[in-house]
């Protein structure tokens, strides 16, 4: 019993302290890495793109480069908003992208203690865009992949 | 980069610049309310179809709309309705309409949007493969404005749309027009005062408007002045003495090379472009000179080499003091 009970706190001990940006979708919080994100835009205005992939949430300019961007929104399936998105400069392996968001929030600190991986529940779509989440104290913070949400590979997977 | 280099011939260096990288002049249009880029080297020339008159120029073979352009049908592809299909589905808007002729490597159609910005010299970015996917844009572009462009594949348009090579078509007409083509001189054809005359296309330069204010005098000759630059302007047909008095009205003046030098025809309407026939004197096998059928109409062709160049600066001496004498 009290052996169980060192190994927990040697756990706890051992756990990483990850540092997350949250964003809001919708109803839904959710978290991003903060390594892989460059840089956070407020207020874009992509340009749309006609015939684009419906998560394709258009193109921007930033820094010399013409960037995609990806809506969590439409990719969640959730009507459009009318009010102003927020972007967040991502960085996967195969280059940036821009990630469409409602509203950044503030960057918190979680542990990878709390870190449960997909429920079997979820459904396979969202499942394969998920990427576990964390427990916090006043609810669930989706975690997001960025490699995940690479428009190629979104495309790919359809 | 290639390098290639013979002993006692020279080296030459060849240096080639990925798409990526390239600066391509490119006409800015509009559709849906956005800006898109179409590549300078597939355009030919641009028709504007005003309102009231859409209804009337552009015709319907069924789902296929035509243009008349000189005679001959160019289908016309609509960018909004390629770019949003199944939304806009009924006749003709009734707004201003731009036709953009595009000849896509043998692929001749009209891409009609709803307003043309001037044209600029673009950086072509790269695209993300998602979107090369598409298969209608070859890139993107950073406009003067900050606004992002999608630039558009006019052949990628075509093959979409349908439009087939016109090529084949064109090459059998040519075969035999070959011949009467090599003497066919273009004309542009414009009206001076009531009467049509015809200016050699090879020789325009290009047409300008400008306001009667603009033109300024040398004793009796109207100049314009473009920043420095005089251009004699004829005026035989009294279109700038006619407009006296009104100094906001608009002159238009075909700007034409004469040698080495530039002069200026003024006109009252440009009307059209097409190929002069020669005419001969009845018992003689020489064209006679100075006119042209054109449209199936005798037209005198302007002798640009008529309009007297401005003094030069040393007879200028003489001729002003002359002129300075008979006013005083």
């Amino acid at each position: 019993m009290s052996t169980a009970r060192t190994t927990r706190r040697k756990k706890n001990v051992t756990a990483e302290l990850v540092e997350m940006c949250s964003v809001r979708v919708g109803d839904g919080l959710f978290g991003i890495p903060i390594k892989h994100i460059l840089e956070i835009v407020g207020s874009a205005r992509p340009q749309p793109v006609p015939l684009a992939p419906a998560f394709v949430g258009g193109l921007m300019h930033y820094r010399g480069d013409v960037l995609t961007t990806v809506s969590l929104r439409r990719l969640l399936g959730l009507a459009p908003t009318e009010g102003t998105q927020d972007l967040l400069v991502v960085e996967s392996s195969a280059g940036c992208y821009g990630l469409l968001v409602d509203s950044v929030g503030e960057v918190l600190t979680v542990s990878s203690a709390d870190y449960e991986a997909n429920p079997s529940t979820v459904n396979e779509r969202r499942r394969s865009l998920f990427a576990g989440a964390y427990k916090l104290k006043d609810g669930l913070m989706v975690m997001l992949d960025p490699e995940r949400l690479e428009p190629v590979r979104l495309a790919r997977a359809g | 980069m290639e390098l290639e280099s013979h002993a006692g011939r020279g080296t030459t260096l060849r240096l080639r610049i990925p798409l990526t990288l390239a600066i391509i002049p490119a006409l800015i249009v509009k559709s849906l309310k956005q800006s898109f880029a179409l590549p300078q080297g597939a355009l030919s020339e641009l028709v504007h179809v005003p309102p009231r008159k859409a209804a009337t120029d552009i015709e319907w073979m069924e789902d296929a709309a035509l243009y008349r352009l000189r005679g001959k049908l160019l289908p016309l592809v609509f960018l909004e309705r390629l770019l949003r299909p199944g939304e806009c589905t009924g006749k003709v808007p009734d707004r201003d309409m731009f036709i953009a002729v595009l000849d896509a490597d043998g692929r001749r159609y009209g891409l009609v949007v709803d307003g043309l910005a001037d044209p600029e010299e673009i950086v072509v970015k790269p695209l993300s493969a998602v979107l090369k996917d598409i298969g209608l844009y070859t890139g993107a572009t950073v406009l003067g404005n900050a606004e992002l462009a999608l630039i558009l594949d006019p052949t990628a348009i075509a093959i979409k749309a349908g439009v087939t090579l016109s090529a084949e078509e064109d090459s059998a007409e040519s075969d035999e027009g070959e011949v009467e083509a090599a003497k066919r001189v273009e004309y542009l054809l414009v009206e001076v005062a009531g009467q049509q005359a015809a200016v050699p296309l090879a020789d325009v330069l290009r047409i300008e408007q400008v306001p009667r204010s603009r033109i300024e005098w040398i004793g009796y000759r109207p100049v314009l002045n473009f920043e420095g630059q005089l251009l004699p302007v004829e005026d035989t047909g009294g279109v700038i003495a006619a407009a006296e008095g009104n100094a906001g009205a608009p002159i238009i003046v075909v700007v034409c090379r004469e040698g080495s030098r530039q002069v200026g025809i003024a006109v009252s309407h440009v009307l059209d472009v097409a190929g002069g026939g020669d005419l001969f004197e009845a018992g003689k096998s020489h064209p006679a000179g100075g006119v042209t059928l054109l449209k199936n109409r005798v037209t005198g062709v302007v002798d640009l080499r008529g309009v007297a160049p401005l003094p030069d600066a040393e007879n200028a001496t003489n001729e002003w003091k002359e002129f300075a004498e008979t006013v005083g």
